[in-house]
């Protein structure tokens, strides 16, 4: 089946170091591909964990994250 | 600073047998209360029935209530709580929603909009510690009692509430109750070798999005010595118009008295300010990984009082092996 989104579209990346992530989930329950799983490291702290053959790259688990909205100052609500 | 304060409180509950079952002053169960003889529904953290972890439940009764009362000292697992949540709104029907913060904040980035009926409590957080610690904790209690744990209290208050201790209740009815300065897990949490990485550098902390935050009135002996007598008192401060009229609506089930925010965080740090990161983070994870939990015990949580002793010990050991 072909896929209708731009396949040549970065890959979201949902925290670049583990301090950048709280763990609150809100990527996960956002992402309309159920493309996003919450998964333990080894320290038992869950993390979420991208699958790229089902992500369709629109990018609402980004600016779901309070806290790369909070880095952007566009915490608004 | 986004952080909005409309006013702050130290308050506790009338009900007497109401505030021995939370770790404070009881306004949690006070305020879910309200929102349940309304028809509303309940959301917050309870401990998985074989201990082992921390969820989010739906309560819509007051026998389910007790579940969510009293601190966990674990990050509670989301799972699909915010899609259910984003459900009930969606009907119409009042939601309270409690967790730590950065949780109350997942919600509300996830909700993407304001409800007229969602109410958020957040408890102010310390940090959270390791799933995986708290595992081996609960295996080795288990092992050494040789019976299944069914709860734990991680508060318990029963002897005091400024020193409290975990209590922990067993299959075989064994009761035990072990002080916080004597505690292995609660030694290795509050010695803050075990947290979460972002929880060193908490961003929610500057940015909270509840109507109201809840704590435990650190310091009270201090700001208004005749309130407390160490059952737990709890601090309430109010951050949104909707907060107000929530905390007003059960303003008369409460003892309260209206201090500054200043008095009321003089003593509780972790409202405004993330714990540092100990040198030995790092360390205690590698050995997390690689011992079993009674060399943890001994390496990392070692009671102060006793903690020469243990130094001399390690060195004797040092020397003789």
């Amino acid at each position: 089946m072909e896929k209708n989104y731009n396949i040549t579209k970065k890959i979201p990346v949902l925290y670049e170091h583990k301090e950048d992530c709280c763990g609150c989930a809100a990527c996960y329950a956002i992402c309309p591909c159920c493309a996003i799983s919450m998964v333990e490291d080894e320290e038992g702290f869950e993390y979420p964990q991208l699958d790229n053959d089902k992500c369709e790259r629109c990018y609402i688990c980004l600016s779901s994250c309070p806290i790369k909205r909070v880095s952007m100052y566009e915490f608004n609500i | 600073m986004y952080n909005n304060i409309i006013a702050t409180y130290a308050a506790y509950a009338k009900d007497k047998s109401l505030r021995m079952t939370s770790s404070s002053g009881a306004i949690f169960p006070v305020l879910a209360r309200q929102i349940l003889s309304k028809d509303g529904v309940v959301y917050g953290v309870a401990l998985s029935f074989d201990c082992r972890m921390a969820e989010f439940i739906r309560v819509d009764n007051l026998f389910n209530l007790s579940r969510l009362c009293g601190s966990k000292y674990l990050q509670a697992k989301v799972g699909n709580i915010y899609q259910q949540v984003k459900k009930d709104l969606e009907i119409g029907i009042k939601v309270l929603f409690s967790g730590v913060t950065c949780q109350i904040n997942g919600l509300k980035s996830f909700l993407k909009k304001d409800y007229e009926n969602l109410f958020c409590v957040d408890v102010v957080c310390y940090g959270v510690p390791s799933p995986v610690l708290w595992r081996k904790y609960v295996e080795q209690a288990e092992k050494q009692n040789k019976s299944r744990l069914i709860s734990v209290n991680f508060r318990c208050k029963d002897k005091s509430w400024m020193n409290f201790g975990v209590k922990k209740l067993y299959e075989n009815k064994n009761e035990l109750y072990i002080s916080k300065d004597k505690d292995s897990f609660m030694l290795m949490f509050l010695r803050n070798y075990c947290l979460r990485p972002s929880c060193y550098k908490c961003v929610a902390k500057n940015v909270k999005m509840s109507d109201l935050t809840i704590a435990d009135f650190w310091g009270i002996e201090d700001i208004a010595p005749k309130m407390n007598d160490d059952k737990g008192i709890s601090l309430v401060i109010i951050r949104t118009n909707k907060g107000t009229r929530l905390f007003n609506s059960i303003k008369n089930k409460l003892e309260y008295k209206e201090v500054s925010y200043e008095e009321g965080v003089r003593n509780n740090s972790a409202e405004y300010k993330s714990v540092i990161r100990p040198k030995e983070r790092d360390i205690f994870f590698y050995d997390m990984n690689k011992f079993e939990f009674d060399i943890l015990q001994k390496k990392y949580a070692v009671p102060t009082t006793g903690l020469f002793r243990g130094i001399i010990k390690q060195k004797i050991k040092k020397y003789f092996l």
